[in-house]
């Protein structure tokens, strides 16, 4: 779960352009909207296809996003429950 | 009544105020990279931006640092700006999401840089100016600084960012912005 977690962190830094950002500096049980990174809408649809590209999981339910996208743990343990690749 | 008038002119090689250069300090990212950290450290939105966007954001982001608006300024700054090939570098980045059947992933963060209008709401929001916005798509830059022109005396306008905003690739890009106001 571990290297999953930085691997993630990893790819949310490249796809999201933070640039001046190390894994580190993501707290894995933060949230990621809001008072956490500050994500937008437009990050949460880069996610949504980080998740298809990434991991083959297709999130179709807007409404899942918000209890996927909770924090970057929230989002690795679905990612292990889910993944088809 | 006559405009004063300043002026910013930014290439892949050059930076210039008023026709004086300004000096920054190279690196291998770029100048448009290099004036941002010396100019606007700090606001990360510029990484999400397309080139187009931080071209003109970095360049308004100069010249209203060495000449800032009043208070009213601010509520009536309109922003005209032009090019003659839109979005096209955005475009074939978003392109390159989409055309591979196998690897179709339409990126949303370059969809939403597709339309070169983008970068007068990236000022507007920034400088939080409240005017009159707008972008063409015209031949060449006279064309936009006589339209320009024409709609500031007609409409009264008291300030205003006039901008030929041109970027067809990360290295070949031009900027040529003025501010003009009325005392």
């Amino acid at each position: 779960m571990e290297e999953l977690i930085l691997e993630l962190k990893q790819q949310i830094i490249e796809v999201l352009n933070f640039e001046d950002m190390t894994p580190t500096d993501i707290e894995t049980d933060a949230p990621l909207f809001g008072e956490g990174l500050g994500l937008d809408s437009i990050d949460a649809l880069e996610l949504i296809v980080l998740l298809d590209k990434g991991y083959g999981i297709k999130l179709a339910d807007p409404k899942a996003g918000k209890e996927v996208f909770k924090s970057v743990r929230v989002m690795a343990e679905y990612i292990q429950a889910n993944r088809t690749k | 009544m006559n405009y004063n008038e300043v002026n910013i002119r930014i290439t892949p090689s050059s930076a210039q105020m008023n026709g004086e250069d300004i000096a920054w300090s190279p690196s291998d990212r770029g100048i448009l990279f290099d004036l941002f950290q010396k100019y606007a450290k700090g606001y990360a939105k510029f990484y999400k931006m397309d080139t187009l966007s931080q071209l003109g954001f970095i360049a308004t982001e100069i010249l209203l640092q060495h000449y800032p608006l009043t208070p009213q300024q601010h509520d009536e700054c309109a922003i005209v700006f032009g090019n003659s090939c839109a979005s096209i570098k955005n475009d074939r980045d978003y392109l390159q999401t989409i055309i591979d059947p196998n690897s179709y992933y339409p990126s949303p963060s370059l969809f939403v840089y597709t339309l070169p209008n983008i970068v007068t709401g990236e000022i507007a929001i920034r400088h939080k100016l409240y005017g009159e916005t707008c972008f063409y798509v015209l031949e060449n830059k006279e064309q936009l600084f006589e339209l320009a022109d024409h709609q500031l005396r007609l409409m009264h306008i008291n300030a205003a960012l006039i901008g030929w905003v041109e970027c067809e690739n990360e290295n070949n890009f031009y900027a040529n912005i003025k501010l003009l106001w009325k005392n």
